[in-house]
């Protein structure tokens, strides 16, 4: 069904999807600001994509591939209303550092 | 006259809806409108038992009985929502509707003025329509809906003028009273239930004989006393009696709709209605025997004592109210001429009791509200009109012949003594004393309020009443005049004898055949002896209260020794109740207080208590921080797939 024979092996698009996640996290968790938390988002969204596909050729199976497409869809709905609230919150405050909205403490 | 019959469900809802629309149109129906409206309703229902009384005479004597719905199917507890019209009920709906009727007819005049006049007759229309449903119900769970009608409506007009403490306090009496009387019905009605699986009155009537027999007989006696419990406190009896004095406390219409047409005459009504459960029974008949005529002597006893106008009438209609419980209690012995007796004086006493009561309303309407009868007197030129009725309901209730309670009274009397059991004679000779005493007690109010020098109040005119009050007192005579010897007289007259019997034909047997009294030597003995009776009583009434002075009397009173007082403070009855009954609940209800303060209260205040407070330390884990969730999550996912690496899959 696919031809897979010029292409490199799977392992290699599986690491770099490890990669690009673990960028993603260690961005998420080190970064204040909350835009590049978000693109840090992103990526990891788009690291476990690129898994998907990877293991969806791999695997001879369409299922990979249809499920990325699922997840760009809620990706771009999220990041519509996700940039919304963080221009609300900007309009407000007139900053986006993630550890300024701790307001909702216990 | 089917139609009629078929329709005889609008006798109880006239009165019941045109109480729904007093209580929610009130507001806008102004005096007297709504006095005249709720007056119609009950007169429509009058004229409607007319017609019920017409279609029961033309199926002869049959017992209509209708469903007219369902109300509670649930398994083999099947209940039906329907009534019944046959010659015991149409007699009750003589007395309801028409007693009724013109005692609406007088409040109209003597509520005259008062701020609530329409919640007045809403509460009033509600009662009438309460009873009727007490006396047409089908099944014994339709009669106890009336009769927890009745006492909840009681209670609301007993306490009509709520702002008065002491009136209120008159309300929830009658209403906790009546309580314990009800558990009595109640459990006498789970009884039926366990042993018959119906609460139909046809089922249960006709099936009792042969279900009660036997290893069950005793059955028989346990649901007889029980209902008997409900009768003693709906009808008054020793020991639930003491609600009913308290109960004048509300306007004098009122007390004359529960001393005469409603509530305390259900008691013996639900009697009548069971007499085949009391008859299965002879301990039952004893113990409502003696229990209902010594009702009928205590009470008299303490109305002798009595100052206020209103109070004398209340202990005597206990006290009469313990003849027609007697007179039902020997019902089953005799032959069912008991039965006929109780509900004559039901009757005859409906009329002269209610005209009694509403004298009395037009004596304290005349002299500006007040009920001390030592500060009456001389009325009799004042109020022509209510002093010649209230001399014939006088002579009615004291048992004057022709007179209608001469004759009530008379058939009450001979049927105790003609029961031949030695019970029945005693109660008979307590009943001849009760009577004495009726006549005592009844003339010295006379003499006490309408003759004599006048010691009223400075300011006091006391001036007749107007048309609507004075026009049911003449009808309320004529009654009480006309009433005895128009239904039943030994051997001449046997109209109520006669239209009864099919009421008492249910368990066959001699015993219970109906029959008009037979005129014999007897008979003229027990007449002569209770005529005697009361004209002693009315002499010495005389004597004592009118013939001699005041100091003489205090004199011979003092004679007497510590008697006078103890019937004065009603034989410390009341004081009795507070100290067995009022003050150990008092105890009660402060011990269960505190279980429920420090038992009960500390595991659920504790619960919540820890739930807060493990909240509380719960909430320090929440930063408020994204990225400190972010790296728990990040965390816990490095261990879980730390740990599934090491284990080699999950």
């Amino acid at each position: 069904m696919f031809d897979i024979g010029n292409s490199p092996d799977y392992t290699a698009y599986l690491a770099l999807s490890v990669i690009l996640f673990m960028i993603g996290t260690m961005g998420f968790l080190l970064r204040k600001n909350t835009i590049v938390m978000f693109m840090c988002v992103e990526l990891m969204l788009n690291a476990v994509n690129l898994a998907l596909v990877a293991f969806g050729r791999e695997l001879g199976h369409a299922g990979g591939q249809i499920f990325v497409f699922f997840v760009l869809v809620v990706a771009a709905a999220e990041v519509m209303v996700g940039l919304a609230i963080l221009v609300a919150i900007y309009r407000r405050r007139l900053r986006v550092s993630a550890d300024d909205l701790s307001n909702l403490s216990g | 006259m089917d139609a009629v019959l078929e329709n005889a469900w609008l006798i109880p809802l006239l009165p019941l809806m045109t109480a729904g629309l007093l209580a929610l149109f009130g507001k806008f129906l102004k005096e007297p409108l709504a006095g005249w409206i709720a007056f119609l309703s009950v007169g429509a229902s009058f004229l409607l038992s007319v017609a019920a009384w017409i279609g029961v005479t033309d199926e002869e004597h049959e017992t209509f009985t209708k469903k007219v719905f369902d109300w509670i199917p649930a398994g083999g507890f099947d209940i039906s929502l329907g009534y019944r019209v046959d010659p015991l009920t149409v007699v009750m709906l003589f007395l309801i509707t028409g007693v009724g009727a013109l005692i609406h007819l007088y409040a109209i005049g003597y509520m005259h003025g008062d701020p609530n006049l329409s919640r007045f007759f809403f509460f009033l229309n509600l009662f009438v329509g309460s009873m009727l449903i007490l006396v047409m119900a089908n099944n014994f769970l339709v009669l106890f809906i009336g009769w927890e009608l009745v006492g909840a409506c009681s209670y609301l007009l007993i306490g009509f003028w709520y702002t008065d403490m002491q009136k209120s306090v008159a309300a929830k009496k009658a209403f906790v009273t009546n309580r314990v009387g009800d558990f009595g019905l109640l459990a006498g009605m789970m009884f039926l239930f366990s042993y018959f699986g119906t609460l139909d009155f046809d089922t249960i009537f006709r099936t009792a004989p042969s279900v009660l027999s036997g290893d069950n007989a005793w059955v028989a006696t346990a649901v007889a006393l029980l209902l008997f419990v409900g009768v003693a406190g709906k009808s008054a009896q020793i020991p639930l009696f003491v609600w009913l004095p308290d109960a004048m406390a509300g306007p004098t219409p009122v007390s004359a709709l529960i001393h005469a047409a409603t509530m305390v005459t259900a008691g013996v009504y639900l009697i009548v209605r069971s007499n085949v459960l009391f008859a299965l029974s002879d301990i039952a008949s004893i113990v409502v025997v003696l229990v209902g005529i010594g009702t009928a002597l205590f009470a008299a006893l303490i109305a002798i004592g009595q100052y206020n106008i209103k109070k004398v009438l209340a202990y005597s209609t206990v006290s009469q109210l313990g003849y027609m419980v007697a007179a039902a209690g020997i019902g089953a012995r005799g032959d069912a001429s008991g039965y006929v007796a109780a509900q004559f004086h039901v009757l005859t006493h409906g009329f002269f009791k209610a005209l009694l009561f509403l004298c009395a309303g037009a004596v304290i309407h005349a002299m500006h509200d007040e009920e001390d009868m030592r500060k009456m007197g001389g009325l009799a030129k004042k109020l022509p009109v209510t002093y010649a009725t209230y001399t014939v309901g006088l002579l009615a209730i004291s048992g004057i012949p022709p007179f209608a309670g001469f004759f009530s009274k008379d058939a009450i009397l001979a049927a105790l003594f003609e029961s031949g059991e030695w019970w029945g004679q005693l109660a008979w000779a307590i009943g001849l004393v009760t009577a004495f005493l009726t006549a005592a007690y009844m003339f010295r109010q006379w003499f006490m309020v309408f003759h004599g020098p006048p010691r009223w109040d400075a300011g006091v005119t006391p001036h007749e009443a107007p048309l609507t009050m004075t026009a049911p007192l003449a009808i309320l005579a004529a009654f009480s005049f006309t009433g005895g010897f128009a239904l039943d007289v030994p051997e001449l007259n046997s109209l109520l004898h006669d239209w009864l019997h099919p009421v008492f034909g249910v368990v066959g047997g001699e015993n219970l055949a109906g029959a008009a009294v037979e005129f014999d030597g007897t008979v003229m003995a027990l007449m002569l002896g209770s005529v005697v009776a009361a004209v002693s009583g009315v002499g010495v009434g005389w004597f004592f209260w009118h013939r001699t002075s005041g100091e003489d009397r205090a004199t011979l009173l003092e004679k007497l020794g510590p008697l006078p007082r103890v019937v004065r403070e009603k034989f410390y009855v009341d004081q009795t109740v507070e100290k067995v009954v009022q003050k150990p609940g008092y105890a009660l209800t402060g011990v269960l207080a505190t279980a429920d303060q420090e038992g009960i209260d500390r595991v659920v205040m504790g619960l919540g208590g820890g739930t807060k407070r493990v909240g509380e330390w719960l909430r320090k884990g929440q930063s408020g921080y994204v990225r400190a969730y972010a790296s728990v999550i990040a965390i816990s996912v490095g261990l879980l797939a730390g740990y599934a690496f090491a284990r080699g899959g999950f």
